[in-house]
């Protein structure tokens, strides 16, 4: 069974903060969904394929040159910021800093 | 079974000018307004809707060529982007999000004169089978709403079942259009991965989810189909396709049609009545000639091992978007890493978390290899498993779901039992085969759904099927 400090590494990794009501439940129903899915092992998959995809498809190459949204959209999309300054997103530093 | 107007009738009465598509979308508005107060399957209707469908009824007063759903009122799942709408996933990270951009198939809609009449209600971001996981509360079944519609396109089906819209959109990752459209007697056609554009849908596992219709009749899936299908150059994994001759309806016969009952499929536990109907469309279709051939498909008692390791991984690293920065719910904390754990973690519900954290624990080092690269070779036997089958047959029949819509509540606590409700519809993703569930009677008084499954691309051999199935309920 997970322990709740696994699933707190877990979740920081995920980035994700937890109530202490999920801290209580997760470890129970994460560990219950990882047990039922591990009846996989029984596969024998020796020398199988991966599958990644539904079909098969082919490389779907364009040239790379790229290709303006509308005004409309741009606009849509700056609105859509958070926090903005002028048309750029504002956000804390990568590394700790605060802006 | 619902008797509610189809887009045939519909697009017959603007060409007989017995009614007009601004008396139509006006009529809709209205039942939305007076019953989805009780089901919540809408979460928000747009007003220009009445004055667009007053340009499509001027355009074809003048006598302008008219696209093919020119006058059709459609409903939208909220994970597709309607521009300048709100889409929201069913999620509270976007709660006040409002597209910049419509989907490919918003587009093709609007350019064949669909009026898009609003937004319908879903599990959060499509992780769930019975519509109790959004945010925005749960959508009740129509047909007994003391009961889930089935999820998670639960908000689209419930719609048209309640005669909301003549048709809705869904997205279908594991199950998400057949199971809801079983649950609350309706079609529900899950296409073939690549058929249709996923440009504008908001991606839960993008190796599986695909965008399909849900109407009342085959023949309205089957029209909506020929508007959104075809290869899009904003998606990469989209098919160019020839275009599909319309079944005819002469060649409707099931004579020498060769059918396929995985005999997997007819599992313990089981609902007994649902048995029943699913072996009376058996019956029928041979009572039309078809040929009924018991196959073999052993793989299937792991698909939905396999779907709840692929699923998760995949989501766990499409939902890493969804940080607070560039759109969304945010909230602010002492550093960016804080405030990323806390936006996420205020801004997803619970089912979404836990299958975050499963993704990224099956993805993890040391354990990708025993689960997520193990399920991907799961997921090419059961591919090919189907491969085999449709050597033999044309087409695959069984149950959509195993059991009828369950009570609001039921199963909300218990992410497994949950899980099971999409043991027969997981397969199809995982193949990326085309699905289609069809009403196939009653159980215990609530739909049940008979699911036709076929090759890559064989669409036009489920519509053939799916219209005979339909003709003894017309009765």
């Amino acid at each position: 069974m997970l322990s709740q400090s696994q699933i707190s590494h877990l979740a920081k990794l995920s980035r994700l903060s937890l109530s202490d009501e999920e801290f209580a439940s997760f470890p129970v129903q994460v560990d219950s969904i990882l047990s039922y899915v591990a009846t996989l092992q029984e596969v024998d998959t020796e020398g199988v394929q991966e599958m990644e995809r539904a079909t098969e498809g082919e490389n779907a190459w364009r040239a790379d040159d790229p290709v303006a949204c509308t005004a409309q959209t741009r606009a849509d999309v700056i609105m859509a910021f958070p926090r903005k300054e002028g048309d750029l997103a504002k956000t804390q530093g990568a590394r700790g800093g605060k802006q | 079974m619902p008797t509610n107007p189809t887009i045939i009738s519909l697009l017959s009465s603007y060409a007989n000018k017995t009614s007009s598509a601004v008396e139509v979308v006006s009529d809709y508005l209205k039942q939305i307004q007076e019953k989805n107060g009780e089901l919540n399957a809408v979460l928000s209707t747009r007003e220009e809707a009445i004055d667009e469908a007053g340009a499509i009824d001027e355009a074809r007063a003048s006598g302008k060529e008219m696209g093919p759903l020119a006058g059709i009122p459609i409903l939208i799942k909220d994970n597709i982007l309607v521009r300048g709408q709100k889409a929201c996933g069913g999620s509270q990270i976007l709660e006040n999000y409002i597209a910049a951009y419509s989907a490919t198939v918003v587009e093709r809609l609007v350019a064949a004169g669909a009026i898009i009449l609003g937004r319908t209600n879903m599990d959060e971001f499509a992780m769930g089978s019975s519509t109790e996981s959004s945010h925005f509360g749960p959508t009740k079944n129509p047909v007994d709403p003391t009961r889930v519609p089935g999820g998670s396109s639960g908000g689209s089906a419930a719609a048209v079942a309640a005669g909301f819209a003549p048709v809705a959109l869904g997205s279908d990752t594991g199950g998400s259009i057949r199971q809801p459209a079983s649950l609350c007697g309706i079609v529900g056609l899950k296409p073939t991965y690549g058929r249709v554009s996923r440009f504008g849908l908001m991606s839960l596992s993008s190796s599986l989810d695909v965008i399909g219709p849900m109407t009342n009749t085959v023949e309205d899936a089957e029209l909506v189909m020929s508007v959104i299908e075809g290869s899009d150059v904003k998606d990469a994994t989209s098919h160019a396709l020839l275009r599909l001759e319309k079944a005819k309806t002469d060649s409707d016969t099931m004579k020498g049609k060769r059918i396929g009952v995985p005999r997997e499929y007819f599992i313990d536990g089981m609902d007994a009545e649902v048995r029943a109907r699913v072996e009376e469309s058996i019956d029928r279709l041979r009572e039309q000639g078809a040929i009924f051939k018991e196959i073999s498909l052993p793989m299937t008692k792991y698909a939905l091992e396999t779907y709840y390791v692929i699923m998760p991984a995949e989501a766990s690293s499409n939902l890493a978007r969804y940080d607070g920065v560039r759109y969304g719910f945010s909230a602010t904390g002492a550093d960016l890493t804080e405030t990323y754990s806390m936006t996420r973690g205020e801004g997803f519900g619970a089912e979404v978390k836990r299958r975050i954290l499963v993704g990224n624990f099956t993805l993890s080092a040391g354990y990708s290899d025993a689960y997520y690269h193990k399920a991907l070779k799961v997921r090419r036997l059961i591919a090919d498993d189907f491969a085999k089958a449709f050597k033999d047959v044309d087409v695959i029949v069984g149950p959509t779901s195993p059991s009828v819509a369950w009570k609001i509540g039921e199963k909300f606590n218990d992410p497994i039992a949950m899980y099971l409700s999409d043991i027969y519809t997981v397969s199809a993703n995982l193949a990326g085969i085309p699905g289609l569930s069809v009403p196939c009677g009653l159980a215990h008084g609530l739909p049940v759904g008979l699911q036709i499954l076929g090759p890559h691309f064989g669409e036009r051999e489920l519509y053939r099927v799916g219209n005979i199935m339909e003709r003894p309920l017309k009765k």
